[in-house]
């Protein structure tokens, strides 16, 4: 309801406002690591009472006459971005660039210049969704987005795929990572192990974890065969030099976005300029990533930001010919791929879930991820379960 | 290196840079006088009061004393800017302001008819004089404000549409008279008249607008280059397309640029879609505050 306010509360039922909607009663839903950029405030125009969540999956239990693909019954999960699939970027497979999806477009080119698709449940800027951390949830262009899932896969094998398994494998993609590439990811919270885990799966030859946290070092090195590195240990660009030679990794994925910590001066000068508005994150992990990437290497940012940064290194970037991509993930484009590797076995994403909670235990489990307490990694909620089941690891 | 594009309006004459010159001084002596007048209200109201021939009560000397704020910010304005006309443009209306507030003041007693007399004849001149150099600084090439006629010209909003001119044009006139009836739409309003122009796909509207005053403009279609469609340019005809249009109509809500970029996209996603994107929260379709859908309850 407010910053650092999450309340569950009883609101109207979603309803078909549109021909191509959909209504999908949820079964599973998690809560994202950006959805900590709203409960901690660094995204404006969130109002009170709006309905959080964007990764989510259900059954559809309504359709609007213009949706021919779906059908009540079926089991289906819901991508976060809300892409028409007919505009200039949508068929491009730019899904989260959607031109027709944002109401609020106006909104978003005030800030950004231009406008992004609409998102679930986060933000006005991005629409106004309602999300899906609920019990039902309305689904626009319902004949584009959401993907069916076999009965044999459960939720929790294929609920990622609505955000951050795709979001994880786009960061790796961009980089364009040849057979034998060391590559390195600034954060492994889940959307970082999901991009080492991909980093892998495209052919990198050694993946390096940075984080601070023993349990996600720990998952890094345990579930994905990462090597990690704790930066308040150690210097993340010396050892990173020592580890390729002296000559930087090929591949530098920033997942970890506006809220990056580091202790210190440059943290607490980054904290201090937070504070004054003289920025709008705190940048320390692709400043970091583009001071380590090889000469002519890629840095790819699928971490969250929001508005303005400080000291962006540019002289380094321009002067080492890095390349830069980025973007919210264009998860239409990778929902089947995906399910196909999930249902070969090649990946079970299920790895990253630490805790199961009812959804009726979500503000608890809002500050449990945000204070990365109980050695909480990933929280998904079920609705519908009953209130006061303990959480389950 | 490519050639300049052609810019679609042609630019103001030029003028000799003694004519510029001269404004500038001027301008920069408005400035001046801006901040003495300022400094004189601000820290010599009674005096100046008794001076210009009113009453020195303390409810003047408050008046002058904020007179003397705006006074000087507006000097400083001017000063800090090589082309200020719109600085030049607030001293006017300021001026405007000051006789207004004299003749009230003036009407409550006089205590000098001669302080009275000069006051009034001093007013009109610096009215006169902050017009003449703000109306002329406005109209020198490179001015800001002659730069903003220009792209405000160009367009008030504009969208690329997946789709060719022939099939917008007849969509577009079914559209905004579909808007018209809806009566969710602050630029297409019930009542709204739609003619052709002559020679060209396009067309030009006019709608009874809010309060009385009526809106109109005028859309085109050009090719998008590389088969990427249509662009449609929408123009609002004067006085909608000026600033203070603009911002009266943010404030207030009605008519303005941004209303006319939101219908055109409104427009774009009927087409392409089929349908126009509505969240939970954006119930209508003019840019507002948005709201969740319905009363909250607690658990």
């Amino acid at each position: 309801m407010g910053k650092e306010d999450v309340q569950v509360q009883n609101v109207p039922d979603p309803k078909i406002m549109n021909p191509r909607d959909a209504i999908v009663r949820i079964t599973s839903t998690a809560i994202c690591g950006s959805d900590l950029h709203l409960y901690d405030g660094y995204i404006p125009t969130m109002e009170s009472g709006d309905v959080l969540g964007h990764e989510f999956m259900g059954e559809v239990v309504d359709v609007g006459k213009g949706v021919s693909n779906l059908k009540k019954g079926d089991r289906v999960v819901v991508p976060f971005p809300i892409a028409c699939g007919a505009c200039f970027s949508c068929k491009r497979s730019m899904f989260s660039l959607c031109e027709n999806s944002n109401p609020n477009a106006w909104m978003a080119e005030k800030l950004w210049g231009h406008s992004p698709a609409g998102i679930f449940g986060y933000s006005h800027l991005v629409g106004g969704y309602a999300g899906g951390q609920a019990e039902y949830a309305r689904v626009p262009f319902a004949d584009v987005g959401p993907i069916k899932v076999p009965e044999n896969l459960t939720d929790d094998q294929v609920l990622f795929l609505s955000d951050i398994f795709p979001t994880g494998y786009m960061g790796a993609e961009m980089c364009n990572i040849q057979p034998g590439d060391p590559t390195a990811v600034w954060g492994c919270g889940p959307v970082g192990q999901f991009a080492m885990k991909s980093a892998y799966l495209l052919g990198a030859g050694r993946v390096i974890g940075i984080d601070r946290f023993p349990e996600r070092l720990r998952l890094a090195r345990e579930k994905v065969g990462a090597e990690t590195i704790n930066y308040e240990q150690t210097s993340v660009l010396e050892t990173l030099k020592e580890m390729t030679g002296g000559r930087g990794p090929d591949a530098c994925i920033d997942a970890v976005g506006m809220e990056a910590h580091l202790p210190g001066l440059v943290g607490a000068y980054d904290r201090a300029k937070v504070a004054l508005m003289q920025e709008t994150g705190r940048p320390i992990a692709v400043r970091e990533a583009i001071m380590a990437c090889r000469n002519g290497g890629t840095v790819s940012v699928i971490g969250v930001y929001g508005g303005f940064i400080d000291k962006f290194p540019l002289g380094s970037f321009m002067n080492r010919s890095l390349t830069m991509r980025t973007g919210q993930c264009h998860v239409q484009r990778y929902l089947r791929p995906l399910l196909e590797r999930i249902q070969k076995g090649e990946i079970d994403p299920s790895f990253v879930i630490t805790h199961r909670l009812p959804l009726d235990q979500a503000p608890q489990a809002y500050q449990m991820f945000r204070d990365k307490q109980d050695d909480c990694i990933k929280v998904v909620l079920k609705p519908g379960a009953g209130s006061g089941q303990p959480a389950v690891h | 290196m490519s050639q300049n594009p052609k810019l679609p309006h042609s630019t103001p004459p030029q003028r000799s840079r003694r004519g510029t010159d001269g404004y500038e001084r001027l301008a920069k002596g408005l400035g001046w006088f801006s901040i003495g007048l300022g400094a004189a209200e601000l820290f010599a109201a009674g005096p100046l009061a008794r001076f210009i021939g009113i009453r020195d009560t303390g409810r003047h000397r408050a008046t002058l004393r904020a007179f003397g704020v705006r006074e000087m910010g507006a000097g400083v304005g001017i000063l800090s800017r090589q082309r200020p006309q719109g600085w030049l443009w607030a001293r006017f209306a300021g001026d405007i302001l000051d006789i207004g507030s004299y003749l009230s003041a003036a009407s409550e007693g006089v205590t000098s008819a001669g302080g009275v007399a000069l006051t009034l004849t001093s007013l009109a001149g610096v009215t006169a004089l902050d017009m003449y150099c703000a109306s002329q600084m406005s109209r020198l090439p490179g001015s800001a404000t002659a730069d903003q006629q220009s792209r405000r010209a160009a367009h008030s909003a504009i969208i690329t549409i997946d789709r060719p001119a022939e099939e917008l044009s007849g969509r577009l006139r079914d559209f905004i008279r579909m808007r018209g009836e809806s009566g969710e739409s602050r630029v297409f309003t019930s009542g709204v008249q739609l003619s052709d122009q002559p020679g060209t796909q396009g067309l030009r509207w006019r709608a009874p607008g809010i309060g009385g005053m009526a809106v109109a403009g005028s859309i085109r279609f050009e090719p998008a280059p590389a088969n990427r469609g249509t662009i449609v340019r929408a123009e609002l005809d004067s006085p909608w397309n000026t600033g203070a249009a603009r911002i009266a109509g943010k404030v207030f809500k009605f008519a303005g640029g941004e209303f006319v970029q939101n219908e055109l996209r409104k427009f774009k996603q009927l087409v392409e879609t089929g349908e126009m994107a509505v969240s939970d929260a954006t119930v209508t379709t003019s840019p507002r505050e948005a709201q969740p859908a319905g009363e909250l309850v607690h658990a």
